[in-house]
């Protein structure tokens, strides 16, 4: 007999349908337009840890996105408000109690607002979908490098390479020749950092090392870090959000180095998305953008232990 | 392989940030010692596989330093040392069929059968009126293995032991 029940429960399902009208309701009373974005595109993201997954279509490739971001962005080239999606997302590999290759994004963007006012208001919806009374839930904000600073004890700019690496070592990763140290690194936040942060309360983490820009806007007055944050709660990420990044060339920059890097690992090539840079180009107004990882936030509403409880069919099942 | 030796995962979680290199949690169990740790491996590493297989063998007998096995589908003697064998000595009766894993063709560890059914050579006789529910007393089996019996089973009874727990399951009639 075939596994053909769904993995999430039917009351899980009905949960989940008032939290994603509980979300559109958010954004209508924010007066946020609700747009829809193609999910197969002719391009994808040239982010060497996101493998896209594509398709022939009869000679050219197809990709399935990874999220919306790029589209919307085009349309806030071309003028459009306030815009937010609820959509699917596709990212091959990504499998696990925290992963699905297909899972729901939300994703939106805001003209002219800063990286406080966008990381308060990625905490309200996303305390409003805990359906935890904001008075008892604590929001603690803090920056990249004081928060690593806190949990290794000394200043991450302090370490040298080789005692990154011993440190990572010592944390259990197991380091074969190739490891770089931002690789390292990246273990130490995901291994050490994430598990230490305060269960009870939701901790946003911003500006990130301009390493990890990805398309963010970097600080007017510190060029190392980036207007770039994430929210955890639990130790589980469910948000990245940025002051976008409009300046078409470094745009270029960027995804030039990241073809770079995919080519040095012997990744798949990935053409750069001239329409993204040519909307750019064309002006990208100032905004700021974030996505939450709806299926995460649904799990911990509802004190779940993994994805496919809140899915109607995860990815083994589908 | 891993540091030399060989290694089961035991569990494997995915672990991912949004932006940056995935990695695979790892619980691993060191086959020699049975220590089990933790490990992480970037997403697409690769380590030595390890020859490491199971077999089930006939238990043939000891010399005081060895245990003799035989493999039941190509009849081929494996000796296994006392690291191997480790706490299954107590267990192993001529020709009950044990797990044997074999690493580079050599035993590396011996797992006995989940019951086995063994003679009691020597137990003191339950005291009588002592009735209490659940009452037991040690008895010593014919492989040297002492284990906790129910006050009413006797000395030359036949008796089925869980080797996982070391528990008295029941009282065997010989036919």
């Amino acid at each position: 007999m075939s596994d053909w029940r769904p993995t999430g429960n039917l009351s899980n399902l009905a949960r989940r349908a008032q939290l994603l009208n509980q979300a559109r309701q958010f954004f209508s009373l924010h007066d946020v337009l609700e747009v829809e974005t193609p999910l197969a595109c002719a391009h994808t993201v040239t982010e060497p840890n996101i493998d896209s997954f594509s398709f022939s279509t009869g000679g050219a490739l197809r990709y399935l996105q990874s999220s919306p971001e790029y589209a919307m962005k085009r349309l806030l080239a071309a003028g459009a408000p306030d815009i937010f999606q609820i959509c699917k997302s596709f990212r091959v590999g990504e499998k696990g109690a925290l992963h699905n290759p297909e899972f729901t994004m939300i994703e939106w963007y805001r003209h002219g607002y800063s990286l406080r006012k966008m990381m308060q208001e990625t905490v309200e919806l996303i305390v409003s979908l805990l359906n935890e009374a904001s008075a008892s839930i604590n929001v603690d904000y803090i920056s990249y490098y004081d928060l690593m600073e806190k949990v290794l004890g000394v200043p991450l700019s302090s370490l040298s390479e080789i005692t990154i690496k011993d440190l990572a070592r010592e944390n259990g990763l197991v380091l074969q020749g190739d490891t770089s140290v931002q690789q390292c690194i990246d273990f130490l936040f995901s291994h050490k950092v994430e598990p230490a942060m305060c269960q009870q309360s939701v901790t946003v983490v911003y500006h990130y090392p301009a390493q990890q820009a990805a398309l963010s806007k970097l600080n007017a007055k510190d060029h190392s870090i980036a207007e770039r944050f994430e929210v955890f709660y639990k130790g589980v990420e469910l948000a990245n959000g940025y002051v976008e990044l409009s300046d078409p060339g470094q745009q270029l920059d960027r995804f030039v180095h990241d073809q770079k890097i995919r080519k040095q690992h012997g990744l798949p090539e990935v053409a750069i998305d001239q329409c993204l840079i040519d909307a750019q180009r064309h002006g990208l107004p100032e905004c700021a953008g974030v996505a939450v990882g709806f299926d995460r936030v649904m799990m911990l509403a509802i004190g779940a232990s993994s994805l496919s409880q809140v899915m109607s069919f995860d990815w083994d099942n589908a | 392989m891993l540091d030399g030796d060989p290694h089961t995962i035991v569990e494997n979680e995915f672990v991912k940030p949004g932006k940056g290199q995935a990695f695979s949690r790892v619980k691993i169990r060191n086959l020699k010692t049975g220590r089990v740790v933790d490990r992480t491996f970037k997403s697409g590493d690769s380590v030595e596989g390890a020859d490491v297989m199971d077999v089930d063998m006939q238990y043939l007998y000891t010399d005081g330093e060895k245990w003799h096995f035989m493999d039941q589908s190509t009849f081929e003697q494996h000796e296994a040392d006392e690291t191997a064998v480790g706490e299954s000595a107590k267990w192993l009766k001529d020709q009950d069929i044990c797990q044997v894993t074999l690493y580079n063709g050599a035993p590396l560890s011996v797992v006995a059968p989940n019951f086995v059914e063994l003679r009691i050579t020597q137990s003191d006789p339950g005291v009588k009126g002592d009735t209490a529910q659940g009452a037991t007393k040690p008895a010593t089996l014919e492989t040297g293995a002492t284990v906790k019996v129910p006050l009413f089973v006797e000395e030359g009874e036949v008796i089925k032991i869980d080797t996982r727990t070391g528990d008295y399951v029941s009282r065997v009639k010989e036919s």
